[in-house]
């Protein structure tokens, strides 16, 4: 079962406060959820196998933990409050932002779901799956590995998609832009879906000999798909 | 305090015991008659029937308590395997369509326990391997409508939206369609569902958004120049 | 196969066949769970738990008792130990003892949530007996064996808890339903 404690409520009374977390079973790769209304959140490793906390005054923030994850949500309508977490390099994250700066996560491994409405995403130099979408803000992401057999997603409305996978992905990619442009470093087949159409371009082809679906989308946004280390 | 000594009768009679003798009573006695109506009230309170994951859940559950090896989905896959090899060890050919109907099942189920998974990348391959399905039944389109409807991630729901393509003119499906339209959803996820209706070939819904006025300009966009388009063919 | 000829297998070690015995159920203890005022998230785990515990405390199961039985004393167990739990989760913080949204002007006062909020107000073991008979469908006989309690006294108590929820009833309604016909 699934029981839900609280393990702390942080009530930063004008400068930071932070609190560690720790897995109940740190030999498995836990879970980090959060989710900020108004402010950016912030994702970086460290050697602990704890998940640390750090947020920066105003309102107050639940720490829940719930067997492998650790759930992070605001209280209330906080103002502008940035969350910023440390976790242990193998974590899966599962990230959302309303208003505020964006999503940042770097080095991090694992199972990674992002959404920013407002903000950008960026993703840096992150492997395992990567599924992250920005309504209006702009999606970089750095794959340095991806996880064999396992499919991935980047979409966004108004922003670039600006994606970089290791050169030897082997995926099915699946491209579909409804007004913005699709430049890729890797080779797709240039086959564009008529059976049932809808507007905009559509683009699938099978890289390195193909694997799980890739899939990048965008109404207004240009999408670049670059290979790592081409220039 | 009224009809002392009556309680058993009562509580029988809710029973369903006939007791000639508390049924006169009963039809002279205001107390009793609300009790009778208090207990009748209480059947206004419908019965809710559990979400049709909890049995998948439960399954995976079972099976990760029961069979501490393996991971994820690839157990499933095991267990299917399994059952399907007893199934051979027992039966004789004549049994072959039985056999497939079982199996279709199985797959079935692995298609439900993938689309309930926490990881968003394994939600997608659940998406995968329904629309990959040969003739997926009910359960499995209305998994998929509930992912498009409700799913916690943007690109599985707009994933679900592609795989629920072929099954378009399905009513459950159309429903969803509709309702994405009027509900207060991403732009994404709208014309996600002006594609579905235009699959459906239901083209005067999608006629009809024309006159919301709160429509996302981004959502008009594309509704005009998708209407424009069907016009071509 | 018998709900108990299933649970001997599981038993033995035939796990699989507790997935029946869930099939067979699990609508049922679902429904117990909300009735006595479980969020339906919350019912869903209570239910799923009675099961897990099936499966651990299996050597409590003996081969000529009543399954259904059985399986309620450990869906009330299971309810307590909840019960318990939420206790000890408030005292340890007490800033988060938010109290859950009550009836409020949005919310349809429609017959049967007014039912849901007096079942709600009367005591649990009150609660529990009217849940049992009303919803579960179980005769005094099978409550009596349930709670260890007499079949006569079940029903003195069964009409009590009804006399009782009838009037925290006509006062959430204002007395309106006193005289409500009954069609007998």
């Amino acid at each position: 079962m699934r029981w839900i404690w609280i393990l702390g409520l942080v009530c930063g009374v004008g400068w930071a406060e932070r609190i560690s977390v720790p897995f109940r079973d740190p030999s498995r790769p836990g879970l980090v959820k959060a989710s900020a209304l108004n402010g950016s959140i912030t994702v970086q490793t460290h050697a602990g196998k704890e998940v640390l906390v750090e947020v920066g005054a105003a309102k107050g923030w639940a720490v829940e933990e719930e067997g492998s994850s650790v759930r992070i949500s605001p209280v209330g309508q906080g103002k502008n409050s940035d969350l910023q977490i440390w976790v242990p390099e193998r974590t899966s994250l599962n990230l959302r932002s309303v208003n505020g700066r964006g999503i940042f996560v770097e080095n991090v491994e694992g199972d990674l779901d992002v959404e920013s409405v407002n903000g950008s995403v960026n993703l840096n130099n992150v492997s395992g799956t990567v599924v992250a979408h920005a309504l209006n803000g702009k999606l970089t992401v750095r794959l340095k590995q991806v996880s064999r057999d396992k499919p991935m997603s980047f979409s966004t409305l108004n922003g670039t998609v600006d994606v970089t996978l290791p050169p030897d992905v082997a995926a099915n990619f699946q491209v579909r832009n409804v007004w913005g442009e699709i430049r890729s470093d890797f080779a797709i087949g240039t086959a564009v879906e008529t059976k049932q159409p809808r507007p905009g371009k559509m683009l699938t082809g099978r890289v390195n000999g193909g694997g799980p679906e890739i899939s990048f989308r965008s109404m207004n946004g240009s999408i670049y798909i670059r290979k790592a280390g081409v220039r | 305090m009224p009809c002392r000594g009556r309680e058993t009768e009562l509580a029988e009679h809710l029973e369903g015991v006939a007791n000639p003798e508390f049924a006169a009573h009963l039809a002279q006695c205001p107390d009793c008659q609300a009790l009778l109506g208090m207990w009748q009230r209480m059947g206004g309170w419908a019965d809710e029937a559990p979400d049709a994951g909890l049995a998948v859940r439960f399954r995976q559950r079972l099976n990760n308590e029961t069979k501490p090896m393996g991971r994820g989905w690839m157990r499933w896959a095991g267990v299917a395997a399994a059952i399907v090899v007893s199934f051979f060890a027992g039966r004789t050919t004549t049994d072959v369509s039985d056999l497939r109907q079982e199996v279709r099942g199985l797959r079935e189920v692995v298609a439900l326990a993938l689309l309930e998974q926490q990881s968003a990348s394994e939600r997608l391959r659940g998406i995968r391997y329904s629309a990959a399905l040969e003739k997926p039944d009910e359960e499995v389109i209305a998994a998929l409508t509930r992912t498009l409807r409700t799913d916690s991630s943007v690109d599985v729901r707009l994933a679900a939206a592609d795989a629920l393509r072929r099954y378009a003119r399905t009513e459950t499906v159309k429903q969803a369609a509709r309702e994405l339209l009027t509900e207060n959803e991403s732009p994404m996820v709208q014309v996600a569902g002006i594609d579905l209706l235009l699959a459906a070939r239901e083209r005067g819904r999608v006629e009809q958004m024309r006159t919301n006025l709160n429509l996302d300009e981004n959502v008009r966009k594309y509704l005009e120049r998708a209407l424009q388009q069907e016009n071509w063919e | 196969m018998t709900d108990e000829e299933l649970m001997t297998a599981v038993q033995r070690g035939d796990t699989r066949r507790l997935g029946v015995l869930f099939d067979r159920h699990h609508t049922a203890l679902f429904r117990y769970f909300l009735r006595l005022g479980g969020s339906r998230s919350l019912s869903e785990d209570l239910t799923q738990e009675v099961f897990f515990r099936m499966l651990r405390a299996g050597e409590t199961w003996r081969a000529d008792s009543r399954f259904v039985n059985w399986m309620y004393r450990i869906a009330r167990n299971v309810f307590i130990d909840y019960q318990r739990k939420q206790r000890w989760e408030t005292e340890m913080a007490p800033e988060f003892d938010v109290p859950a949204p009550q009836g409020n002007g949005y919310e349809q006062e429609q017959e049967w949530e007014l039912v849901r909020q007096a079942l709600a107000q009367l005591p649990p073991d009150k609660r529990e007996l009217l849940v049992l008979s009303r919803y579960q469908g179980m005769k005094y006989e099978q409550i009596g064996e349930l709670l260890g309690v007499e079949t006569g006294t079940i029903k003195v108590r069964v009409f009590r808890a009804l006399q009782q929820l009838r009037g925290i009833y006509e006062g959430l309604t204002g007395g309106q339903h006193a005289l409500s016909r009954t069609g007998n």
